[in-house]
């Protein structure tokens, strides 16, 4: 049976909260099938490797969030799959839970080579985390392959600043315009935040326009291959992105 | 992976068959939940009651009842003192709570744990997950009333001093086989709800009302159909017969006539017809008892009734779920 490789941790995991951690994951052991006797072990370690060895036996409803989480990770485990495929694994839980669940995943795919699947929407973690990306657009893929390779080919030639300036909309508007007339695109992103997109070989014109046009600058950053960025250039309708 | 791994993994048989660990589990949660603990002393100190005021009420006929066969029996189907109940219709009355209570939350409750996607992702079948839920709960009622009638029957021996008879015996484990039977129906039903409904409590509400409706307005509605279908001619006494008749037959499709009429006649080795008996046939009729395989053979058709109740409530709520979508 297939299911017997595939190790599915669903978006919201959820425990049967009355039994206890390690009563959870025996349980997902013996729809397995797998022998008790060496099950024990397995639990026991995934339960340490997961951070979890010392509340192994507390009832699961006592656990937070990113415990059930990590829970969840162990629990893909005990199967031994070949592939994993989380869903939305680092979605609601805290900043240090997401950190230690980017080198759980990682740990998985680099040193005990299984095939990690994960969808998530958090387009900086994929980055980070993922060795292939694929954009999904209603269903479809709309771009696949390296982290570096989608910014280049969505990206399409064209670079990304953000700009920070207490000067008015309308004279940062003018003076993009004035070097770089249509192939300039500028929006507004936040206050005194404007992104402005022009084509890359043009990218170098974009400072001595803005000191020209006697812009206060206080920042101009290039943004290059970021996923946010290229993601919401190109893909206003609601996505998915997948590794 | 290779071929040869494929290869194992397509001939790869389970130890243990998938619809065992659910099963395994489910009673496990059953024992230790507190509904478990709940209901089987309600249904205990009940039961007890019952019995003790029956002891009593048999203990004043004594006399004349002595020797008669199924004297026991009679702790369970006697009511007395204070006490509106025998046991036995109060297990016909409080059973299809038990049935309820443990079904009515066993899909649903999945679902809101969100243990449900997790559960199916695992390699067992799909009808797994709801065949063992089933057998779990029929083994906890079967544990429950198995345990209320032993205490019954040893209360009564001590109350009584009297002991069954073999045949006495094979009547209550008989009744027993009814009795879960019968909370198998109720069983699947809330199984059926569990299903239906996604969330426990409106399954319960719906469970509840339509035992309250079945148990208490069942004759009632069987009694206005009949008058409707077969009315009732002052004229003509053979009408009265029909209406009667008809009465009957829809009553019998309520599990709670089928239960009630497989129990009398089983726990009451006197009881030689679960049918229509007219005076004339009682007339000049010797009292006498059935044995045990003639009761078995009055009720038979009873009993697969209540099979068949269980069964085709049961294949609703399994074919309902097995096409629903899991999803988190």
């Amino acid at each position: 049976m297939v299911k017997r490789q595939i190790g599915y941790l669903p978006d919201t995991v959820g425990f049967y909260g009355q039994m206890t951690g390690r009563q959870n994951l025996r349980y997902t052991a013996q729809l397995n099938d797998l022998a008790a006797e060496t099950v024990e072990g397995r639990i026991e370690s995934l339960l340490a490797r997961v951070g979890l060895a010392d509340v192994a036996d507390r009832p699961v409803g006592s656990y937070s969030r990113g415990m059930r989480q990590r829970l969840g990770i162990a629990d893909t485990l005990v199967k031994d799959p070949l592939v994993v495929i989380l869903d939305e694994p680092m979605v609601g839980i805290d900043p240090e839970g997401v950190m230690e669940m980017q080198s759980l995943i990682a740990g998985l795919a680099r040193q005990e080579q299984r095939a990690v699947l994960l969808t998530s929407h958090l387009l900086h973690q994929v980055q980070r985390t993922c060795d292939r990306l694929a954009i999904f657009v209603d269903g479809r893929i709309l771009a696949e392959g390296t982290a570096g390779d989608l910014a280049t080919e969505l990206a399409d030639g064209r670079s990304t600043f953000e700009i920070v300036s207490d000067s008015n909309d309308r004279d940062i508007r003018e003076a993009v315009d004035r070097v770089f007339g249509d192939s300039g695109d500028i929006r507004v992103v936040g206050s005194r935040r404007w992104r402005v997109c022009v084509s890359a070989d043009a990218a170098p014109r974009l400072i001595p326009a803005l000191v020209t046009a006697g812009i206060d600058v206080r920042e101009v950053r290039d943004l290059g291959a970021d996923l946010d960025e290229i993601y919401h250039r190109y893909f206003t309708s609601a996505g998915e992105v997948t590794v | 992976m290779t071929v040869q791994d494929v290869r194992v993994l397509d001939t790869w048989s389970r130890r243990r068959p998938g619809w065992m660990v659910v099963a395994r589990k489910e009673f496990t949660d059953h024992i230790l939940s507190v509904r478990f603990v709940a209901l089987l002393m309600l249904l205990g100190l009940v039961a007890l009651a019952t019995v003790y005021t029956a002891a009593g009420a048999l203990r004043d006929v004594a006399p004349e009842t002595t020797d008669t066969a199924g004297m026991f029996l009679r702790l369970f189907t006697v009511r007395g003192g204070p006490l509106p109940f025998s046991f036995l219709t109060f297990v016909g009355f409080l059973a299809p709570i038990l049935g309820i209570a443990f079904g009515f939350d066993a899909v649903n409750g999945e679902r809101a744990q969100g243990t449900l996607p997790r559960l199916v992702a695992q390699p067992i079948y799909r009808d797994d997950v709801i065949n063992g839920k089933f057998v779990a709960g029929l083994g906890v009622m079967g544990l429950i009333v198995v345990v209320v009638t032993v205490l019954v029957a040893g209360l009564g021996i001590l109350l009584l001093g009297i002991v069954p008879t073999l045949s006495e015996t094979v009547r209550m484990a008989m009744w027993l086989v009814a009795a879960v039977i019968f909370i198998g129906v109720w069983l699947a039903f809330g199984t059926l709800c569990s299903v239906m409904l996604k969330r426990a409590a409106t399954a319960a509400l719906v469970a509840i009302g339509v035992w309250l409706v079945v148990a208490l307005f069942g004759a009632l509605f069987a009694q206005v159909a009949a008058d409707v279908v077969s009315p009732v001619d002052v004229s003509n006494p053979a009408s009265a017969l029909d209406n009667a008749r008809t009465e009957l037959t829809l009553s019998r499709l309520s599990p709670v006539t089928l239960y009630e009429e497989t129990s009398s006649a089983l726990l009451t080795p006197q009881v030689r017809s679960v049918g229509l008996v007219t005076f004339a046939q009682l007339d000049q009729a010797i009292v006498s008892s059935l044995t045990v395989s003639q009761s078995l053979l009055l009720v038979w058709p009873q009993m697969v009734g209540m099979i068949a109740a269980m069964v085709v409530i049961f294949a609703a709520a399994y074919i309902t779920f097995m096409r629903q979508e899991v999803r988190a």
